[in-house]
């Protein structure tokens, strides 16, 4: 049993990336990595938010709290983040969290004079750093630019003024949602579809469209010219198992046998804009190699080397 | 002013309405909000109805209500003419730092952060109150004592002075009523229900991570346990998960009655069915979910879609209560009652004949007698009634008999003592003939 | 538990009280209920025809349903009431009824203040009623008499309402009888006395005694309690029914039974009516041992039942050392 690694090399293939969109296979890794690779994704890669609001003036329809919330959730360009240090653990400031090392401050100021609403938005804060801006939603074609004017904070009347200041600060997903950079980070297990030719052979036309149509999604097709039951899209396969159940009621069982692979994942990515979604997926790689060294370098690990011995073999190049 | 005001923050109409809800208007109230609900087992924190709520969506704003309280003061003009005044507060002194939030007229100005102990009206009244009539202005300081008002709220929680009101009553006293507003995170313990009489509890609070997910990404709000439904048959509720999810799926507002469906008035079961199945969603409902500890795909189909959830007004933050030892009624010297007065809760009749029926006596003596009103008599063994302990010579002595001689001691419910006493007064004697011990 | 009232299985038209009022009943000790029945067992009990003769002696037939015409005859000379009786109907029923018992019956109705020589008997189904009176009086008599002859009880038990014939198991016939009147019932004629049980508690203390009393409580209870499908230990029915008859007689749970059962001053007063119980005690300068629960809890001491049941004698000076076991092999 000694020497041998079960380590794997995972391997990565990029279907599409986008600015907050990426699509990517992992692939020959078990499911507990892409597992730990979402959570990380989700809880723990730093972004910056809103943490502290100081109100000056406000008399606008929604109350002081309400406002702070809404700051908080605002999506911030976070590169810096992954770089800067916690408020908690700066020395710099003297512990409060404001100074430079730790923190961004906003400023938002916004009287309503004409008659017309006055919309409040994500656009209206400003920042001391252009590093960390609220994130610009708005299509860089520039198509219908009246639309996109970022996020509404809140809509002023007449007389109606609105006056604060705001401190941003690194954070996590684990502590607030705030600060995860995720919108949704999902992955599906890629499918692999076996069609058995000899019984495909026994049906007929009619009934091979009657079972492809069966699927709620598109996951076979008639082929036009040889009248045959392919594959269309194995991915759209979202494990309902419609066409089994087609297939036992036809007196065909075992028609087509479909199982999901055991260590291939189909990734996808949507961030808030926070973070570029490829970058994000770095960030959390990086995230969960820092959490693994915590453990492989704290002291414990040299001596007690029986209990991380093959962790510790697989860091030695055992 | 209201005395209680409960707000939702974030109120949504329901995705699935009846005629009759739209001609009542009922849709445009918001009472609620769509909640992505998975019906499975989950934790073992959702027994016996509780929920189990999703932490990132109570961080991002679900379920949140604002509760504003009222408090009210008047400045009352008393016989002789003077009345109560309210003054500037202090900066200096050992109760400045609980006057922090007023303002320079002593009262807490609006927007202040108020906690439990401060104090928001600085108000004195004066100390001769009847006999001939004084000018109100003309008294000296001296003439005031402080009767300031101190603000009583649930410990730890930072509530804010909302608006503050100036008014008149009807015998034109200064009257001022300040509206003090929470705003309350959904916790451990706040009652939910659907609009089917599913109520519940919330249970516990997750991580958005341990949560299932759906191929979508699709995380739900709230997991609610499927053993609530067959005993209760709400099938409703089945219905509204499938129609929201049509609605959503297809930007229509779908119709939830059980009455009218040749009319136009409901949407069939078969017909929202096919509209989930075109557009890639399972005809029943159900969804294919992995887990989201392991990433291991749950080896059943979880039926998931958007229910319309209401907040009840049942918070624990107002229910949770405890004593250790606390107030006295005056009278019995007992425990009081009630949790605005920190009093405790009562062993009954009916718990005194369980316990009985246990034959729990030593249980019996220390609940109703040691923890509630022990009660330490001289009994004179002559007489057989309740003498009294002079402190200075340190005996007891009896009052019938004139002496001390035949004192003892014993440990009587002061309730039993009064209840001796008022027979006394009655001309009925109860004589104790004590044994010993 | 609901409040209703079911049907008596196999019996289309007999209701019997169950549910929390029959509980209610029992428990109270009530003297009146309102659906007593007595199970009659038949010595004959495969013959409906028997049966019927049995149930035609029991049930109660008054003068107004076997009579074919009770009327007024007003002449110059006499006023009296002549009453005809129905032969063909009394056949039919097969009760045995003329006009002597007729009379007979007459006389025994304490309603009736008649004399020996107020009734003729003309033939068997014949009879003539002469009131007493003058001549002033005499118009109010007989109309009286005319209301109150029909109620007449002239065969059967006064107290029986009705009595119907069930089969019970579809095997057997028995006879259900509603109303009271459990002594005369059991000494019928047909009537097994042995296997003749009734529902109503009081009676049974009163005809047959008080262990009987004791296990009809039981009994009731279990069949009440039965036929909701709820099944309760009988220990716990056993000592309901104990402590209602421990003093000879069924005292019921209501504040005159418990005052009956129990002798300490505290306990009742603080059960009902406080301060009729302490001056009545005052008044008699009562004592009260403090034994029972109730009294123990008032003056503060722990109860004599259960742990209380100890007390703590001696204190030994020195506790002896006892060793049990093998030596320890360390020491």
């Amino acid at each position: 049993m000694e020497g041998v690694s079960y380590q794997r090399f995972p391997k990565i293939k990029i279907r599409e990336v986008k600015d907050d969109y990426a699509k990517f296979e992992l692939r020959e890794t078990d499911a507990s990595m892409a597992n730990a690779l979402r959570r990380v994704m989700i809880a723990e890669v730093p972004t910056v938010a809103i943490d502290l609001v100081e109100i000056e003036v406000n008399s606008s329809v929604l109350n002081d709290e309400f406002i702070a919330h809404r700051l908080g959730l605002i999506p911030l360009t976070s590169e810096r983040a992954m770089a800067m240090r916690f408020s908690r653990d700066c020395d710099a400031c003297d512990g409060d969290g404001q100074c430079e090392f730790c923190s961004v401050e906003f400023h938002l100021r916004a009287k309503c004079m004409t008659d017309e609403t006055l919309d409040v938005t994500s656009k209206d804060l400003i920042s001391s750093d252009h590093t960390v801006v609220p994130v610009d939603f708005s299509d860089s074609s520039g198509y219908d630019s009246a639309d996109k004017k970022g996020i509404i904070i809140v809509k002023l009347r007449r007389g109606q003024e609105l006056r604060l200041r705001a401190i941003a600060r690194k954070g996590i997903g684990k502590d607030h949602a705030k600060w995860s950079p995720a919108a949704t980070v999902t992955f599906m297990y890629e499918p692999e579809i076996h069609i058995n030719e000899d019984l495909m052979e026994s049906l007929t036309l009619e009934e091979k469209t009657s079972w492809v149509e069966s699927s709620p999604t598109k996951v076979f097709d008639i082929d036009a010219s040889s009248q045959q039951v392919v594959v269309a899209d194995a991915e759209a396969y979202t494990y309902d198992d419609e066409v089994l159940k087609k297939a036992e009621a036809m007196g065909k069982p075992g028609l087509v046998e479909i199982y999901a692979k055991e260590d291939s994942f189909i990734f996808t990515v949507e961030s808030t804009g926070a973070i570029k979604a490829s970058q994000l997926v770095l960030n959390a790689i990086d995230v969960l190699k820092q959490k693994l060294d915590a453990v492989r370098l704290s002291e414990d690990t040299v001596e007690a080397d029986d209990q991380f011995g093959e962790l510790g073999a697989h860091m030695r190049g055992g | 002013m209201d005395s209680l005001l409960y707000l939702l923050v974030y109120p949504q109409r329901p995705l699935l309405t009846t005629r009759t809800i739209e001609l009542v208007g009922y849709d445009k109230l918001g009472a609620g909000q769509n909640a992505t609900v998975a019906v499975m087992s989950y934790s073992g924190y959702d027994i016996e109805d509780a929920i189990v709520m999703n932490k990132s969506s109570l961080d991002r704003g679900f379920g949140r209500c604002i509760v504003m309280k009222k408090f009210s003061a008047v400045n009352q003009r008393y016989e002789n003419n003077a009345s109560d005044r309210i003054v500037r507060p202090l900066k200096v002194g050992h109760d400045a730092e609980r006057m922090q939030i007023l303002d320079d007229d002593g009262l807490a100005a609006p927007g202040e952060i108020i906690k439990p102990n401060d104090i928001y009206i600085n108000k004195e009244s004066p100390i001769i109150t009847k006999g001939p009539l004084i000018s109100p202005v003309g008294l000296p300081d001296s003439a005031y004592k402080p009767s300031r008002q101190t603000f009583k709220g649930p410990e730890g929680e930072a509530s804010v002075v909302d608006r503050v009101a100036l008014c008149s009553d009807k015998n034109s006293n200064l009257c001022i009523k300040f509206l003090i507003r929470h705003t309350r995170r959904p916790e451990v313990g706040d009652k939910f229900s659907s609009r089917h009489g599913q109520k519940g509890v919330c249970g516990t609070i997750i991580q958005q991570e341990d949560f299932p997910f759906s191929e979508r990404g699709i995380c739900p709000d709230l997991i609610m346990n499927p053993h609530g439904f067959p005993s209760r048959m709400t099938v409703g509720k089945m219905i509204e998960l499938l129609g929201g999810k049509a609605g959503v799926s297809c930007g229509r507002f779908h119709y939830g009655s059980a009455f009218g469906e040749p009319s136009g008035h409901a949407d069939k079961v078969e017909t929202i069915s096919k509209t989930l199945v075109k557009h890639g969603f399972s005809y029943s409902g159900k969804d294919f979910i992995y887990s989201g500890i392991t990433g291991c795909p749950l080896q059943a189909y979880i039926f998931m879609g958007p229910i319309y959830y209401q907040k009840l007004k049942h918070m624990v933050l107002d229910k949770m209560h405890a004593r250790g030892s606390g107030p006295r009624v005056m009278l019995t010297r007992q425990p009081t009652e009630g949790r605005a007065r920190n009093g405790g809760l009562r062993v009954g009749e009916m718990e005194r004949d369980c316990l009985i029926a246990y034959g729990a006596s030593m249980l019996i003596f220390e609940r109703l007698m040691v923890s509630s009103d022990p009660f330490e008599v001289q009994v004179c063994r002559v007489c057989g009634l309740l003498g009294y302990y002079n402190h200075k010579l340190k005996i007891g002595i009896c009052s019938t008999c004139k002496n001390g001689d035949n004192i003892s001691t014993m440990k009587l419910p002061y309730a039993c003592k009064l209840l001796f006493q008022e027979l006394q007064a009655m001309n009925v004697v109860p004589r104790l003939k004590l044994t010993e011990a | 538990m609901t409040l209703k009232t079911f049907h008596f299985a196999g019996v289309a038209s007999m209701n019997v009280t169950l549910g929390v009022p029959r509980i209610k009943e029992i428990i109270n000790g009530a003297k009146r209920i309102s659906t007593p029945i007595i199970t009659a067992a038949l010595e004959c009990n495969n013959n409906v025809k028997t049966a019927r003769m049995v149930k035609g002696r029991i049930e109660r037939t008054t003068l107004g349903q076997v009579a074919k015409s009770i009327k007024i005859v007003l002449t110059s000379r006499l006023a009296l009431i002549a009453v005809a009786l129905d032969m063909e109907g009394i056949q039919a029923s097969q009760l045995s009824i003329d006009s002597n018992i007729v009379r007979e019956s007459i006389l025994r109705n304490r309603r009736i203040k008649l004399k020996q020589q107020h009734i003729k008997v003309l033939d068997a189904g014949k009879l003539e009623v002469h009131p007493q009176g003058d001549r002033s009086t005499i118009h109010f008599e007989l109309h009286a008499l005319k209301n109150l002859l029909p109620t007449v009880v002239v065969k059967g038990i006064e107290t029986v309402e009705r009595a119907v014939i069930n089969k019970d198991n579809k095997v057997k016939y028995n006879l259900l009888v509603e109303g009271t009147g459990l002594q005369t019932v059991m000494g019928t004629e047909g009537v097994i006395g042995r296997e003749t049980t009734s529902n109503h508690i009081i009676e049974v203390q009163q005809t047959l005694g008080i262990e009987a009393a004791r296990k009809c409580i039981i009994n009731e209870i279990q069949y009440t309690m039965a036929s909701h499908g709820m099944s309760i230990d009988i220990r716990h029915m056993m000592l309901l029914a104990d402590l209602m008859t421990f003093r000879g007689e069924v005292l019921g749970i209501t504040r005159f039974g418990i005052q009956k059962m129990d002798k300490s001053v505290l306990m009742l007063a603080s059960f009902e009516k406080t301060a009729d119980h302490l001056f009545n005690a005052s008044v008699s300068g009562r004592d009260d041992k403090i034994e029972g629960v109730s009294e123990c809890i008032i003056m503060g001491i722990p109860m004599q039942l259960g742990t209380g049941i100890l007390k703590v004698r001696q204190r030994l000076q020195q506790v002896p050392e006892l060793s049990y076991g093998l030596d320890p092999i360390i020491s």
